[in-house]
């Protein structure tokens, strides 16, 4: 009896046929019911409030910071500083860059005709904080060579490294600085090659587009047949002051540098223009 | 991609529910991976983006360092079909006061879900001159800073995407029960390097057993540099993060957040996007 579900199946499908052909001559068609609409499918809401971490919380002022504001200053610089010790371990508050750039400058003595021209580069690092609130930490290592020609012979070189921070509109960084230098001028009395190392300080400022910038310190002789300059605190005096504008994409900056020698006072005058891609 | 060695670890430190099997590593993994392909089928999803871009101008002894930021906000839509993206739209508009940044041109980059490939291209996306690739373009003004993005068609999700370009040797994957929030931790870790000292990505998923949110969440070492060159893109803090409700339907995202910090060249770019879905509608609805 493997065969009779297959008949009962068929038979419906054979009556159909049978129904078809009886209702095609005697019957008029059925008129055909339209389709019930297929229910539109309806929206899902989506109802959830949920809190993301960023990774720009890292550099946004810390809660307590911001309860706070107001307060003095120092008080927030303390907050922070736990945050501080996160600067070294990578936890990407700090950020640098390298710069290498060509030097020109005129030195000589501004009292005695007789100067010349140095030419050379500098290689410089620049390092700051990201952190909104408290200082703003700011350092610049700084790798400076140059020779003399048309009118001053020899060489100098000089190595620093100073760090500081923001405040308001001040910056105040200090480090060490070691220099060798010595320059032979078509007249007037030479400058011996020595070699000098002491502090520096500088003190920075910010007024729109144009930055200020002094510094100084005195230097102890450490090789070198160049005499004292007989000053009360060191050896030598160095000195030095910038001036930049900002135009644009272009900043101008001109720079002084002043050496209080045994041979008398050693000015160095530059005149930069650099591409203001920051 | 070249030999990739998986390990697969169950383990866990308090007994999960019997119904619960642990030791099938490769299917909650695959679960996991489910949340970014996002529901099957066509769907046409609606919801609330943010995107902050801030901006870190490099500082010195005579400059001081800047920031500059802005939140653009607003509506966005899109048509998600079996994955794939073939429509998505967003009128966001600078929230807040005026800014320094003037943002020309932002695209989002959904975690669920795959763009367009050029193969897969709708056709009436195939005359968009947003091109194929994605760039970043940051420049100034006299008046402040400009940004400019525009990407259109990776083929896989961005965590995938992301894999991909990281190219890892080796994956582990692991599985535990979180006694906490009664569910499923799956933990997948990638080298992104082959300096042991690089450290990993690692795609960490949550499945409530009692449902519930399901979570996803993408972290990178902490700083992480790219390039072989001279001039090396530093991604800082760089981090994903999904959540979706499970639905009969499938896991519909409900809301996520991508996050970096970048580094290039003195610049350094902080970039936070977060969709918020409204409401997800079958197509055809």
């Amino acid at each position: 009896m493997a065969w009779l579900p297959l008949l009962l199946t068929l038979l419906p499908l054979a009556a159909a046929d049978e129904g078809d052909a009886d209702t095609t001559e005697a019957e008029p068609p059925i008129p055909v019911e339209p389709a019930e609409p297929e229910p539109e499918p309806s929206p899902i809401v989506i109802d959830l409030d949920v809190a993301f971490p960023s990774a720009l919380e890292r550099l946004e002022p810390s809660a307590e910071a911001i309860a706070r504001e107001g307060t003095p200053e120092l008080e927030a610089i303390t907050a922070e500083l736990p945050e501080l010790a996160g600067l070294i371990d990578g936890g990407g508050l700090l950020r640098g860059r390298f710069g290498l750039r060509p030097r020109l400058a005129w030195v000589g003595r501004l009292t005695e005709p007789g100067g010349g021209m140095r030419a050379g580069l500098t290689l410089r690092h620049q390092w700051w904080s990201l952190l909104p609130l408290g200082p703003q930490w700011v350092g610049e290592s700084a790798l400076r060579g140059s020779l003399g020609f048309a009118g001053a012979r020899g060489a100098e070189a000089s190595l620093q490294s100073v760090a500081g921070a923001w405040a308001g509109p001040i910056s105040i960084a200090v480090g060490p600085r070691l220099a060798w230098d010595g320059a032979e001028f078509s007249s007037g009395a030479p400058l011996e090659p020595v070699l000098g190392a002491g502090p520096l300080a500088m003190l920075g400022t910010e007024l729109g587009p144009v930055g200020l910038q002094l510094g100084g310190g005195p230097a102890w002789l450490l090789a070198g047949e160049r005499e004292a300059a007989g000053l009360p605190v060191g050896h030598e005096w160095y000195g030095l002051a910038a001036v930049g504008v900002d135009t644009g994409l272009l900043r101008w900056t001109v720079n002084g540098q002043v050496r209080e020698t045994s041979a008398g006072t050693i000015t160095e005058l530059s005149l930069g223009l650099n591409l203001a891609l920051d | 991609m070249r030999t990739l060695l998986l390990a697969l670890i169950a383990a866990a430190s308090a007994a999960p529910p019997p119904e619960v099997d642990l030791d099938d590593v490769t299917g909650w993994s695959a679960r996991g991976r489910a949340l970014l392909e996002g529901p099957p089928g066509c769907w046409e999803l609606e919801g609330q983006a943010q995107v902050r871009v801030a901006m870190f101008l490099p500082g010195g002894l005579v400059g001081k360092p800047q920031r500059v930021e802005t939140t653009l906000a607003g509506p966005f839509s899109g048509r998600l079909e079996d994955g794939l993206w073939t429509r998505i739209e967003h009128e966001l508009v600078p929230v807040g006061a005026d800014s320094d940044i003037e943002v020309v041109d932002v695209p989002l980059h959904p975690m669920v879900g795959r763009g367009a490939s050029q193969d897969e291209r709708p056709e009436d996306l195939a005359d968009d001159e947003e091109g194929d690739h994605g760039s970043v373009s940051v420049g100034m003004s006299g008046d402040g800073v400009v940004m400019g993005a525009q990407a259109w068609g990776q083929a896989a999700n961005l965590v995938d995407g992301i894999i991909e370009t990281l190219d890892p040797d080796t994956v582990m994957v692991w599985t535990g029960w979180d006694e906490a929030t009664r569910a499923v931790r799956v933990v997948e870790t990638f080298p992104v390097s082959e300096r042991a000292s690089a450290g990993e990505l690692s795609i960490t998923s949550l499945h409530p057993v009692a449902g519930g949110p399901l979570r996803l969440d993408v972290g990178f070492p902490k700083k992480t540099k790219l390039g072989d060159g001279p001039v090396k893109v530093t991604l800082i803090d760089p981090q994903l993060h999904l959540v979706a409700l499970p639905t009969e339907h499938g896991p519909l995202p409900a809301a996520e957040s991508l996050s970096t910090i970048l580094g290039v060249l003195g610049f350094t770019l902080g970039y936070e996007q977060t969709l918020r879905y409204g409401v997800a509608t079958p197509c055809g609805g």
